[in-house]
């Protein structure tokens, strides 16, 4: 109907049409396709959040895993502003409300609100006002969606004080995290802490968390956990004895140690006063410090163990029954003025080196040490360790003092072979005492055998550490045995056997120990009246130590010498020690009956017979075992077996392990588990079961 | 001649391929608004309240189809002018019924009429293409001149001026291709374009001379001065550094150039087949807000790709060229210039939102047709498009 010239104008119109069309396809396919990439990592640089994960310190453990310090979890409040702006809800009101409820200031609360944002109104609340929020919420007090929880650990010591020492204890850092400040809490601060760790999240345009994407990136955050080489037993036990009799002889303070001679593993680490980790702000800084490895003090006597060791190990003494002269107690040691005194009560004239050292005899110690050489006694102290840190992986260690042999004077000679002039820290003498009952091999103490990850995954693992052959296995058993003479065989009404340490033997273990009683000079305006350190270190069991235990007690009020403050400690801890680690008495025939048993403590001290392999032919350890498991254990064994009693096995004979070439009958004592028998009871049992036996 | 009349013969006439387009475009749209909007539900309820526009809006369809559009001629004027009143009440008849009149995203645009709005201005499209139509038709018998231009400016100056008073910048800049277009259309001489031409051209450097003088932007509020800045800082960035403080220079960009920004991501990142119904981050997320509205085609482009993009683009094509078709086969100028004026109001809204969308032009707030959320410009575009098919179905004189 159209002049072609309208239809020529709409044909114009409709090809620039085409040509925007055109362009604007190619627009898009820039956009959609060339630069697809792009966009779609712009697209999830808005859309995909990092939310932080608090850092889940790992726990600690000692070796049998029971729990030293752990985390446990608890709410953090936290309120939405957003929330509370989007429907009006007045802060002051909700502060108000909030006061009596969280026991804070309202306007605290009030100022955290109006930071905006979502504020922590609560860190880490106690469970009961955490419960009463929920419940609180659950009844719509509060409009769902004012607050939220988030779960956060606190740290929290499940055995309380038990190893406050060793572990240290934490506080909030800048960060609001838990830092570690002393103890193992600080040295593997870094081990144990667990990072911030971030997950990814969905979010929306009003940053509101929809949903977590990944969440294998929480495993970061979890801290690794820690498993020690202490003993909780040993260590609550030697706690327990500390306090008590630091308490009894008001005493300043107290250390306890119990290694591991062979590894150089700690058992036990007590130290007197201590604090309680979960309240460590209440405490006084005194008791803050773990004198175990950082109060370098004078141990004394003690320190004849390591002038006897450098006479052996140069050949100066070969012969452990040479005799001194001990000048009856007292000696001028040329240039000194002073004369070196003994302790009262065991003057000696001419002596055995032997006896020289079982009765602590500081003039006879000098008179020996004359003979050797400054250099190399010098050094062997330092080989043992002393004047250095011995390394053990606790912070805030001390070295103590030995002063290079330049510095010696001619009073020094004199002064060390019985503990004077140097200072040494408890952990540096356990260590060195170790070294001796381990061969001569001095092996580097430590606290942390494990680092796992949290679902349990080992990281790392600290084997024993040898850190230097100090001296010959020879010197180290000759002095043992020196040793054990200071100690000797359980006999407490025989006076003819044992020295100063008598206090401190066990029935049947041989114990090798050394007292130590330094008396120093009292600070000015002391309240103390007497100033000694009374120390006892003991090894055993004798003839392949196992354990080193040693205790000092500072200052101690009514009592004074190492074997008599010290020596029963020792020998309370060694006992408890012994029976949770099973060591088994080697002398049974000296009395069976000295060993309280249960049949809990016998089976824990006797892997026996199922699970450790008896040699062929070789009789096996019926220790612990009831009637009717010895049965079956000597099933096969073709021996006519004797019962003597009912309960447990604690006597066998042949006893374990001995060859069973020609033997044909076996005799077994067995006793009612747990009861403390005495040798009366034994007899009447004996002796019943002998009329019985005659009335059949 | 009746002015209901409708025969059996119309319908034979009606191009299905033209209506078909639409309604397809409509349900795609609902689609995209219900997969940008909806939560688990079956259908949200933005979805939900476009079907019902939609139905109505077939309804308002329907009728229109049954009058012959020669009669509308005469309508012409009447409804100009009412619309004028509508216009012109809502921005003085505040104080007389403050109930009625509703003032959102700061303009005041709406009547409220039952629980629904109502914005005027989108009908106000329909009687200036019906009034300008007419006015060209009529004078048909001589060679228009500038005399007809000049009426036709002022014709759809008056209502602009009225949105732009609202303040609706979006809505005014639609009407403005009609007073070239339909004069075009109707054969108003090619010398007077060349001269149009050659003014708007001067005119363009004189603004951009003030613009690069004063640094100020003559005929825009301090709001659209900021898109407009934001915009071409990003085009030329050292023209952008003009503000003494950067930081601040550069804080405005980011807010102003956000909802491009976001739009472009919601494109790219669905790539040839998009991420899917209702996976759209950006959109559902709300990092692009109003998206199934003025940012429908970004949406559509997220959750189904290039491939949706092109077949929408591809629908619009289909409705343009079958309604030019329509409008070359007219019986009549007045019928003819009707769909040039309709085609000429609905690619310039294609044409704004699309350029928005793909970040070719600043930030202007308009629907997309036949997609957009929204009841009175779905009902609009309906209407318009029943007078382009009426024309279509009436196009034999007998």
């Amino acid at each position: 109907m159209f002049d072609p010239r309208f239809r020529q104008r709409i044909t114009v119109t409709g090809v620039c049409l085409a040509v925007a069309l055109t362009g604007l396809i190619a627009r898009l396919y820039w956009i959609q396709i060339v630069r697809h990439e792009y966009y779609n990592i712009r697209a999830s640089y808005y859309r995909i959040g990092n939310e932080p994960i608090r850092p889940q310190r790992g726990n600690i453990y000692d070796r049998n895993r029971r729990a030293l310090a752990a985390g446990s979890l608890r709410d953090t409040l936290y309120a939405n502003t957003y929330f509370l702006k989007q429907h009006n809800i007045p802060f002051e009101a909700l502060a108000i409300q909030l006061e009596s409820i969280l026991e804070k200031d309202h306007t605290r609360i009030l100022a955290q609100l109006r930071r905006g944002g979502c504020p922590p109104l609560y860190r880490v609340m106690p469970p009961e006002i955490s419960n009463i929020m929920h419940h609180l919420i659950l009844c719509e007090v509060f409009p769902p969606g004012t607050f939220y929880f988030e779960r956060e650990t606190k740290r929290f010591y499940p055995s309380g004080r038990t190893a406050s020492h060793v572990l240290g204890y934490v506080r909030f850092d800048d960060t609001g995290e838990n830092q570690g400040v002393d103890g193992l809490e600080y040295s593997y601060d870094h081990v144990i802490r667990g990072n911030t760790a971030k997950y990814e999240v969905l979010k929306d345009a009003r940053k509101g968390l929809l949903a977590p994407i990944d969440k294998t990136y929480w495993s970061s955050a979890f801290g690794n956990e820690l498993i020690l080489t202490l003993d909780e037993s040993i260590q609550h036990e030697a706690e327990r004895i500390l306090r008590t009799e630091v308490a009894r002889y008001r005493a300043a303070w107290g250390v306890i140690i119990v290694q591991q001679c062979k590894t150089g593993a700690i058992l036990a680490m007590a130290s007197m006063p201590d604090f309680d980790p979960a309240a460590y702000a209440g405490a006084s800084p005194s008791s803050l410090r773990n004198r175990a490895i950082n109060e370098p003090a004078n141990m004394g006597s003690i320190m004849k163990i390591f002038t006897a060791a450098a006479l052996i190990e140069t050949g100066k003494l070969t012969d452990l029954d040479e005799q001194f002269d001990c000048h009856g107690g007292s000696w001028y040691f040329p240039p000194r003025r002073e004369p070196v005194r003994d302790a009262p009560g065991h003057y000696l004239q001419m002596a055995s080196f032997r006896d020289i050292i079982r009765w602590s005899s500081n003039v006879g110690t000098v008179a020996a040490a004359q003979r050797l050489e400054r250099n190399a006694y010098c050094n062997l102290l330092e080989k043992f360790g002393f004047g250095q840190k011995t390394g053990i992986d606790l912070p805030n260690e001390r070295q103590g003092i030995l002063r290079p042999v330049s510095q010696w004077t001619d009073y020094t000679m004199s002064a060390i072979p019985y503990g004077g002039e140097m200072t040494v820290t408890p952990i540096q003498l356990v260590a060195a005492v170790s070294a001796i009952a381990n061969g001569g091999r001095l092996m580097r103490p430590y606290v942390v055998k494990e680092i796992r990850s949290y679902e349990g995954r080992l990281i790392q693992t600290t084997g024993p550490v040898v850190v230097r052959q100090v001296i010959s296995p020879v010197t180290a058993g000759k002095v043992l045995e020196l040793m054990e003479g200071v100690v000797g065989p359980y006999a407490p009404k025989d006076k003819t056997v044992g020295g100063t340490g008598k206090e401190a033997a066990i029935p049947g273990y041989r114990v090798a120990g050394k007292t130590g009683t330094y008396k120093y000079i009292t600070p000015a305006g002391s309240d103390h009246v007497s100033s000694y350190t009374a120390s006892f270190v003991a090894v055993l069991p004798l003839p392949d130590p196992e354990i080193t235990v040693f205790c000092c007690i500072d200052q101690p009020q009514g009592a004074k010498y190492g074997g008599a403050v010290a020596a029963p400690i020792v020998r309370q801890v060694a006992e408890h020690a012994l029976r949770v680690l099973g060591i088994p008495a080697d002398q049974p025939e000296r009395g069976p009956a000295d060993i309280p048993l249960t049949i809990h403590q016998a089976r824990q001290s006797q892997p026996a017979n199922g699970r450790i392999e008896t040699p062929q032919d070789c009789m096996p350890d019926l220790r612990g075992l009831t009637m009717r498991e010895v049965v079956a254990c000597m099933a096969g064994l073709n021996m006519e077996l004797s019962f003597e009693g009912s309960g447990v096995v604690v006597h066998q004979e042949p006893p374990p392990l001995a060859p069973l070439e020609g033997v044909r009958g076996c005799r077994i004592v067995l006793r009612a588990a747990g009861v403390q028998p005495t040798t009366s009871t034994l007899a009447v049992s004996t002796a019943q079961s002998a009329a019985d036996n005659s009335g059949a | 001649m009746a002015f209901f009349s409708i025969e059996k013969r119309h319908f034979k006439q009606i191009d299905w391929w033209l209506v078909g387009a639409m309604l397809l475009l409509t349900a795609f749209g609902i689609l995209v608004i219900d997969g940008t909007t909806a939560s688990e539900e079956i259908m949200g309820s933005f979805a939900r309240r476009q079907i019902l526009w939609w139905a109505i809006s077939l309804a308002v369809f329907s009728a229109l189809l049954c009058f012959d559009y020669a009669q509308l001629s005469k309508l012409a004027v009447p409804a100009y002018l009412v619309c004028l009143v509508l216009l012109a009440g809502l921005l003085w008849g505040k104080p007389y019924v403050p109930q009625l009149i509703v003032t959102k995203y700061g303009a005041t645009s709406w009547y409220r009429i039952g629980g629904n709005l109502f914005q005027p201005s989108e009908i106000t499209k329909i009687a200036v293409v019906l009034v300008a139509a007419a006015y060209l038709a009529r004078i048909k018998a001589r060679q228009p001149g500038w005399r007809d231009l000049v009426v036709v400016a002022v014709l759809v100056l008056v209502p602009v001026a009225l949105v732009k008073m609202q303040p609706d910048f979006g809505t005014a800049v639609t009407f403005l291709p009609l007073i070239v277009a339909l004069p075009w259309a109707a054969g108003v001489p090619r010398r007077i374009y060349v001269i149009l031409s050659i003014a708007a051209l001067a005119g363009t450097i004189a603004y951009g001379t003030v613009v690069a003088v004063t640094g100020e932007f003559p005929f825009l509020n301090a709001n659209q001065t900021r898109r407009v800045r934001a915009y071409l800082a990003e085009i030329f960035p050292s023209w952008g550094a003009d503000a003494s403080d950067e930081n601040l220079a550069d804080t405005i960009r980011k807010r102003e150039r956000w909802q491009p920004l976001q739009a472009r991501i919601a494109l790219g990142s669905g790539r040839i087949w998009g991420k899917g119904w209702r996976q759209g981050t950006q959109t559902r997320l709300e990092f692009l807000p109003k998206a199934h509205f003025d940012y429908i085609f970004a949406s559509c482009g997220e959750q189904f790709g290039f491939a949706g993009c092109i077949f929408v683009l591809g629908l619009y094509t289909l409705i343009v060229f079958r309604a030019i078709m329509l409008s070359l086969r007219s019986k009549d100028w007045f019928g003819y210039l009707l769909i040039i004026g309709v085609l000429t109001v609905f690619i310039t809204h294609i044409a704004l939102n699309i350029g928005v969308s793909t970040d070719l032009l600043p930030v202007t707030g308009l629907p997309l047709p036949f997609m957009s959320y929204g009841g009175s410009f779905l009902m609009t575009n309906y209407i318009g498009f029943a007078l382009v098919v009426n024309v279509g179905m009436r196009k034999y004189v007998y």
